[in-house]
């Protein structure tokens, strides 16, 4: 009774609070044991515009026990299994306090893609790949964002990561004023995904002044 | 023939199945073969819940008592009759004493007696709003009665005065007019006198975060402050430190010494469901 209280609060609380994106519901309504969450990727990294569902398993001892919470949505990150999508995140294990909630808990996992931990991994693959060649995660990683999240591919950011492109040297030249879907072309263009040279970086802005 | 612990053993089996007749069946064998073992007691009252058989219920915790006048799941049992009997002066006393027995033993039960302390006090609270409004109603009905017989004693005291015609049917319109109109005063002033009870002082007032758990996220009933300044209810942060004895926040290390009632959240948090009569 205390914990199915609880829990109601909590969904409540995620109902009337819409800025949030997060939404929290229960697969059948008498049951409040076993809920599906959801939380959009954050911008500015591979996972915007997906929309991730979360499997929540309330234990019977919560909120004194962390909730059991795993990806439904397949996604490509270092600290999340891309087969189960189980979850190594210290706050849904040793690190929980019942003061957490639900609704924070589905705020670190926002933030957990934000800052992955490669070094401390759940999917040892995606962790050496991520240390290895950054670019190549990227784009996977949006590549899974738009194949299993409903990630929409033609924001800028994650054709940034699609194509492999440094994303500083992008933000270099749009700092100059040039908008973002041209220097992505330009890029594209002259087949680069960073100028190398100073030469290279007069091609560009060349084709920029185009 | 079964013995007593092998009835009880059927009868927990029949309850886990949700056949609560047949477990009442086998609690009932358990203690014609052993009447002095309160668990028995104790299982046929759950049972007798179950069922809504809040009488039978109460009957077997007072047993349980009996024999063990401190139980905490007798006491606290007792307590979940009386509320459903709505017999909630003597239910409040009950469960105040199962729940100050239940944190002397650190029982795995206190958060549940606290809870259903509160759940008492918010029942006693409609109910009493309901029985304010059925006597404002008898009092109602009770004036319009009056007002009915004034009008008909003045209507009689038209004809007695002579009148007859046009005369008779408009001075008859006049008071029947003037009836009406008191009549719907009287009501109105009613209705809002009885929406003012309801709204005025328990209008939908959401529980401040002030004024709320933040581990079960009910209001607060028995408030201790912790070391840091943050105030928990005891049963709930007692039961966190079962596990580990850190404090939730800070991560310190934190004993069930170090805390203090916080008796000023306490009365707020009493004057909170006075008002409206939630948790």
């Amino acid at each position: 009774m205390s914990r199915a209280r609880r829990v109601a609060r909590e969904m409540e609380d995620v109902r009337s609070d819409s800025e949030a994106g997060i939404t929290i519901q229960a697969i059948n309504d008498a049951d409040i044991s076993h809920l599906k969450g959801t939380f959009h990727g954050p911008p500015g990294t591979p996972y915007q515009g997906g929309t991730f569902v979360v499997d929540i398993q309330i234990p019977n001892d919560y909120p004194f026990k962390p909730p059991r919470m795993k990806f439904d949505t397949r996604i490509y990150h270092p600290n999340i299994s891309s087969q189960t999508g189980a979850i190594c995140l210290d706050i849904l294990k040793d690190a929980w306090s019942p003061v957490f909630t639900l609704k924070s808990s589905l705020i670190s996992l926002q933030s957990l893609l934000q800052s992955a931990e490669p070094n401390d991994p759940q999917d040892a693959e995606v962790a050496k790949i991520y240390l290895t060649d950054k670019a190549a995660f990227e784009r996977t990683a949006a590549e899974w964002t738009a194949q299993y999240a409903g990630g929409n591919a033609g924001g800028d950011q994650d054709e940034i990561a699609r194509l492999g492109l440094d994303r500083d040297a992008v933000e270099g030249f749009a700092s100059m004023g040039f908008g973002k879907d041209k220097i992505i072309a330009v890029f594209k263009k002259l087949q680069i995904k960073k100028p190398q040279s100073q030469e290279d970086e007069q091609r560009v802005v060349e084709e920029l002044l185009n | 023939m079964p013995t007593a612990e092998e009835f009880k053993t059927i009868g927990n089996d029949f309850y886990s199945n949700h056949d609560f007749e047949a477990a009442i069946m086998n609690y009932s064998q358990a203690i014609v073969k052993n009447p002095k073992n309160v668990i028995y007691y104790q299982n046929r009252a759950m049972a007798y819940s179950k069922l809504g058989k809040y009488e039978e219920m109460e009957r077997d915790c007072s047993k349980a008592l009996e024999i063990l006048p401190n139980s905490v799941k007798a006491l606290y049992y007792l307590g979940i009759a009386l509320t459903a009997l709505r017999r909630f002066r003597q239910g409040a006393e009950v469960l105040d004493k199962a729940y100050a027995e239940s944190v002397k033993m650190s029982s795995a039960l206190s958060p549940k007696i606290s809870e259903q302390i509160l759940l008492l006090k918010e029942q006693r609270h409609s109910h009493e709003l309901e029985s304010v409004r059925r006597q404002s109603d008898t009092l109602l009905t009770y004036m319009l009665e009056l007002l009915e017989k004034d009008k008909q004693e003045q209507l009689n005291e038209l004809k007695a005065q002579g009148l007859s015609g046009q005369a008779l049917r408009s001075e008859r319109q006049f008071v029947q007019e003037e009836f009406l109109d008191k009549e719907k005063q009287i009501i109105s002033t009613f209705k809002a006198s009885q929406k003012g009870s309801q709204n005025g002082n328990s209008a939908m007032e959401e529980i401040p975060d002030y004024l709320a758990d933040p581990i079960s996220f009910n209001l607060f009933m028995d408030p201790v402050v912790t070391p840091a300044g943050q105030t928990y209810e005891r049963s709930w942060l007692l039961e966190h430190l079962k596990g580990g004895g850190k404090d939730p926040l800070t991560r310190k290390n934190l004993s069930p010494k170090d805390l203090y009632p916080n008796l000023a959240v306490k009365k707020a948090a009493e004057d909170f469901m006075k008002r409206n009569g939630k948790y």
